[in-house]
């Protein structure tokens, strides 16, 4: 514990440090007084010619400005093990960005990262390089082409019924894993037709099984409409699973594609945003007592997105509902397999705000998934130190139901602490 | 990213700027003095939205904590700074609505986000404001106030000082305005005009009434003076650099003091242009989605302003 509150001293002491450097010696900002008088008294007291900010004074030109650069510091501990470190890792990412002939655009961004011995990671590697983004989009008339490592979100409701393209880092982590694709848009006066093509989907298994048939394409539509208030968008696809699933009968997984159709569309009403998408799966894989078969699923989603001021909330409702429904549907569990019931619902609220107008702000979620298999709870506290530098701190805790697809996650907890400094 | 993303401006920078500098274009109009308030407030209006079409403009938008110290406002921090590109064009009936895109160059940190913004002069349509997140792959559309909650205040722009209630032009139906007096104004002509806003309007607005310091020949504000519903002044705008530019009389030095929360945005504008060849098609949500396109548009922008 002692380890941990002093690695946060030291992080914000960091962070803190690299604010003090920059402060100005107060920086003169005006000639004139300034005063808040009646109108009447104030006449005069501006200068015509007054600056607030001598064009010395504040300097944006940055040196190699076609590099971008960050620097991130990560610490985890898990406060239900005597607050033992569960990461420990440094993150570089280096990348560049720009036009590409008359028509192309590019980007590439590459990702290092060192795992710490105290990190849970190091045991498998102490190192690992990757493409985090590479991109080459080129565009002609009413037609664009993309091709590269990258990420295409479908549907409305983030990691909703139709954000289905993309893998993220799982339940603790749902940031999008970004896949090699080929994607072209044709546009049209207030409506546009995409189309995308992955050869090689990702797809998320445990390195001790054996994945069968891997070497399945996906491929989708999506045709968007935009209107007065409202966005919609109609889906038609190839997927394969992002997570693999195990087939109890032979003990080998799979993830072999499934059929889409799917709408999805957004209305505004004052400070709301409504959300809903719906999707209908065809030919999903299912265990089932003694048999691996393939099923149907409608999955729906709604949200509210609200904004007041600077806070966010977000309340979502996420329903699978399967279709010709058996009892002895099963799901595999590292400990053995349990039943899966007819209907499962998630819901979420999130709330984001600011302290006043500080540059602290703070965030909070519940998440209640799967018919309260597992509640989710999270907090985090983000300080927005400078344009450079960032710190925050996240709690997350897990209350998993025994005996049930995600009893994996029961007492779940961590404690992270992140600084990043970006160029 | 995210919260920066949900504290974003539903509309177009550019109209800050001209909206709140109001500008003349023709040289030899003389102070007209038998105007009504509202005449005034008119042909404010009236000549911004000449020179708010086909605009292209960079501009720096810079924030800071402040305070006094020997009878000077200085800074208390370490100025936040954002280098912005933003292109504009005013179009519906009477090319009275405005379409906009702002991209953000700097800071690295929020490089190449992009804003598309539909206001409409219409009080009884919502402007809509749209945004591309890269990380997500997809374009957001994000709600507008438009609300009755007068709890709730006009959203900040890029988290700034600047609401989006602060650049709204137009909706001069919304108001009802008063003349104060007329008087001179570091060495200008000008009319102190009260605009109030009407039973419908004042629970959306942030502000009880404003005060404003038209210059009577340029018919540019100069400066304006906002109060809350309790009539009390909660912050100022302060227009400095008049200039004329492409036949055009604008500020290129925007301040907007906060003096509840003692914070101040500056916006600079650094290059504008008008008349520029900026087609329609261009102000999409493709320019979101597609970076060539939008490149490809930003750079001939780009030329054509040399």
């Amino acid at each position: 514990m002692l380890n941990v509150i002093y690695k946060g001293i030291i992080a914000l002491i960091i962070g803190f440090g690299a604010n003090s450097f920059s402060i100005a010696d107060g920086e003169l900002l005006f000639d004139d007084e300034f005063v808040f008088d009646d109108y009447k008294e104030e006449s005069g007291e501006w200068d015509d010619g007054s600056d607030i900010f001598g064009d010395n004074d504040i300097n944006t030109e940055k040196s190699f400005s076609w590099l971008d650069l960050s620097v991130t510091q990560k610490y985890g501990v898990n406060p239900a093990s005597a607050y033992s470190t569960a990461m420990e890792r440094t993150e570089l990412r280096l990348g560049t960005s720009g036009s590409v002939f008359d028509s192309g655009y590019g980007e590439v961004e590459i990702k290092a990262i060192k795992y710490w011995p105290s990190d849970s990671n190091n045991v498998i590697e102490a190192t690992d390089i990757d493409v985090e983004k590479a991109f080459l989009q080129f565009s002609f008339d009413d037609w664009s082409a993309k091709l590269g490592r990258y990420t295409i979100g479908w549907g409305e409701l983030e990691g909703g019924a139709l954000d289905v393209i993309n893998p993220s880092g799982g339940i603790t982590d749902p940031s999008m894993i970004s896949q090699w694709i080929l994607s072209s848009n044709r546009y049209f006066e207030n409506s546009d037709l995409s189309f995308f093509y992955n050869t090689n989907p990702r797809i998320t298994k445990s390195k001790l099984l054996m994945l069968k048939n891997d070497s399945y394409d996906e491929f989708g539509l999506r045709y968007g409409i935009s209107e007065e208030g409202s966005d919609m968008a109609f889906y038609a696809g190839q997927l394969v699973p992002n997570d693999a699933i195990i087939n109890l009968t032979d003990g080998l997984v799979y993830a072999t594609p499934y059929q889409l159709l799917g709408f999805g569309m957004n209305k505004a009403f004052d400070d709301y945003l409504l959300k809903f998408d719906v999707a209908y799966k065809h030919n999903l894989q299912q265990n089932r007592l003694g048999q691996f078969v393939k099923v149907d699923r409608i999955d729906w989603d709604l949200a509210f997105d609200i904004q007041k001021n600077d806070r966010t909330i977000l309340i979502s409702v996420n329903s699978q509902y399967l279709l010709d429904f058996y009892s002895d549907y099963l799901t595999p569990t590292l400990t053995g397999s349990v039943s899966v019931d007819k209907n499962s619902t998630t819901y979420m609220a999130r709330v984001n705000d600011k302290f006043g107008d500080s540059d602290w702000s703070w965030n909070t979620s519940h998440i209640i998934l799967s018919n309260n298999d597992l509640s989710l709870t999270s907090a985090g506290l983000d300080w927005d130190i400078n344009d450079h530098w960032k710190a925050s701190l996240g709690l997350t805790y897990a209350d998993a139901k025994p005996n049930r697809a995600l009893s994996l996650f029961d007492q779940y907890q961590r404690v992270n602490l992140e600084v990043k400094y970006q160029y | 990213m995210n919260k920066l993303i949900l504290s974003y401006s539903k509309s177009t920078l550019l109209s800050v700027v001209i909206g709140a500098l109001l500008i003349l274009q023709a040289p030899n109009v003389y102070a007209e003095t038998n105007l009504s308030a509202r005449e005034i407030m008119e042909r404010v209006d009236v000549e911004s939205r000449k020179s708010t079409d086909s605009a292209f403009t960079r501009m720096k938008l810079t924030t800071c904590k402040y305070g006094l110290s020997g009878g000077k406002v200085k800074c208390a921090e370490k100025a936040r700074v954002k280098l912005i590109e933003n292109a504009q064009i005013n179009t519906g009936e009477g090319n009275q609505d405005t379409k906009s895109i702002a991209i953000i160059l700097e800071p690295a940190s929020e490089k190449g986000i992009g804003m598309l913004s539909y206001s409409y002069d219409d009080s009884g349509r919502d402007n809509e404001t749209w945004l591309y997140l890269s990380a997500l792959g997809k374009v957001k559309r994000i709600s507008v106030r438009n609300s009755d909650d007068e709890e709730t205040e006009s959203a900040s722009i890029f988290g700034t000082e600047m609401t989006t209630e602060d650049q709204e032009t137009g909706k001069l139906d919304d108001y009802t305005y008063e003349l104060l007096e007329f008087g001179t104004f570091r060495g200008r002509e000008v009319a102190v005009i009260e605009a109030t806003p009407k039973k419908h309007r004042i629970s959306k607005s942030s502000y009880g009434k404003t005060q404003n310091w038209i210059d009577t020949e340029r018919f540019i504000t100069l400066k304006v003076q906002m109060f809350d519903k309790y009539n009390n002044p909660i912050k100022k705008l302060e227009v400095g650099k008049v200039e004329k530019i492409n036949d055009v009389w604008m500020g290129r030095s925007l301040t907007f003091f906060n003096t509840v929360s003692n914070r101040l945005t500056n916006m600079k504008l650094e290059a504008i242009n008008f008349d520029m060849d900026i087609k329609e098609d261009f102000l999409t949500q493709r320019a979101l989605t597609d970076q060539a396109f939008r490149e490809k548009f930003l750079k001939d922008l780009r030329k054509q302003a040399k």
